[in-house]
């Protein structure tokens, strides 16, 4: 338990680093939501060693603290959103009964609901549902980040237990990195 | 280590599986934005006298012709927005919003396409000229 909690303190200020960083990479592609999510490899990393209820936990932590440290509280409601309807996407498919998905599908099914979910917060703010205009190609950045983000998650995952202080939250999920 | 199981055959079969569902999801989250993508294309492809449609907080602002070039500054009790539309395309120039989104938002000039100013709430978007006669009739 405590060992969880330090471990949660580890993962999000690694979270916050990766936000803080992919903040310094110049990205605009005329779009706005296109991004590479980094800090969602965090999320995988929590997912897979910590388990949902920390991982929930840690996403919510992470997206309010990255709005008051380096986001604007405007930008809050969409991050919260988004952050919240792609963890709650992740878990879903992590915790199918039978374990269909590999950790690169659950990142892009993540990945996809995270925009999912930014964009509906802005059409209620604007109150004007066309703004979905925006939806198809934020789906396909989604899954294109997803995969990349699913990758490097698998790829951390694996470098955090090889130092043997920690393990993973299911040992069975061992085949889906 | 306890880490470090030896994969089993039946791990193995699995895993090849999972990579097939995998590929499967992914195909499919990557077909639907192409569908709505390819069916966007098919519906504008009609379109002769593209009109742009300026709703501020959902309520219709301003509908002008993308075919003149023109110049309009959005007021609203949140901000500025300069709107330019010039050669058959529109775009925000200037805006006093924090992060300045829209202004670095791509030109917009085909139907559907819009540009946002979420802390303004102002929503710039294409429609077609069709469209265009029946809002200014029901607005």
């Amino acid at each position: 338990m405590t060992k969880k909690i330090a471990i949660s303190g580890i993962f999000i200020s690694m979270a916050l680093v990766l936000s803080f960083f992919e903040g310094l990479i110049p990205m605009n592609f005329g779009i706005p939501g296109v991004k590479l999510g980094l800090a969602n490899i965090v999320a995988l990393a929590a997912l897979f060693i910590l388990g949902p209820v920390y991982a929930l936990a840690i996403q919510a932590g992470r997206v309010v603290l990255a709005a008051l440290m380096f986001g604007n509280m405007a930008g809050l409601l969409y991050s919260i959103s988004g952050g919240l309807l792609s963890i709650f996407a992740m878990i879903l498919l992590y915790k199918l009964k039978r374990p269909f998905f590999s950790i690169v599908a659950i990142s892009v099914f993540g990945a996809v609901f995270h925009n999912i979910g930014q964009i509906t917060a802005a059409s209620v703010i604007v109150s004007d549902l066309r703004i979905s205009f925006y939806l198809p190609i934020l789906l396909l950045s989604g899954v294109a980040a997803g995969i990349f983000v699913g990758f490097a998650g698998k790829y951390l995952i694996k470098g955090l237990l090889r130092t043997n202080l920690m393990e993973l939250h299911n040992p069975d999920s061992s085949n889906r990195l | 280590v306890e880490n470090e199981r030896i994969p089993s055959d039946s791990d193995n079969v699995m895993k090849k599986k999972r990579w097939l569902n995998d590929i499967i999801l992914i195909a499919v989250l990557v077909l639907i934005p192409v569908l709505m993508l390819a069916i966007g294309a098919i519906r504008n492809s009609n379109d002769d006298q593209p009109t742009l449609l300026i709703t501020v907080d959902g309520n219709s602002y301003e509908t002008l012709p993308l075919s003149e070039d023109t110049e309009l500054t959005v007021t609203t009790k949140s901000g500025f927005n300069k709107v330019i539309i010039m050669d058959g395309e529109a775009w925000i120039s200037d805006a006093d919003c924090p992060e300045k989104i829209c202004v670095y938002h791509s030109h917009i000039s085909k139907s559907g396409e819009q540009i946002v100013c979420l802390p303004h709430k102002v929503v710039l978007e294409i429609i077609s000229g069709e469209d265009g006669d029946v809002d200014s009739i029901s607005h």
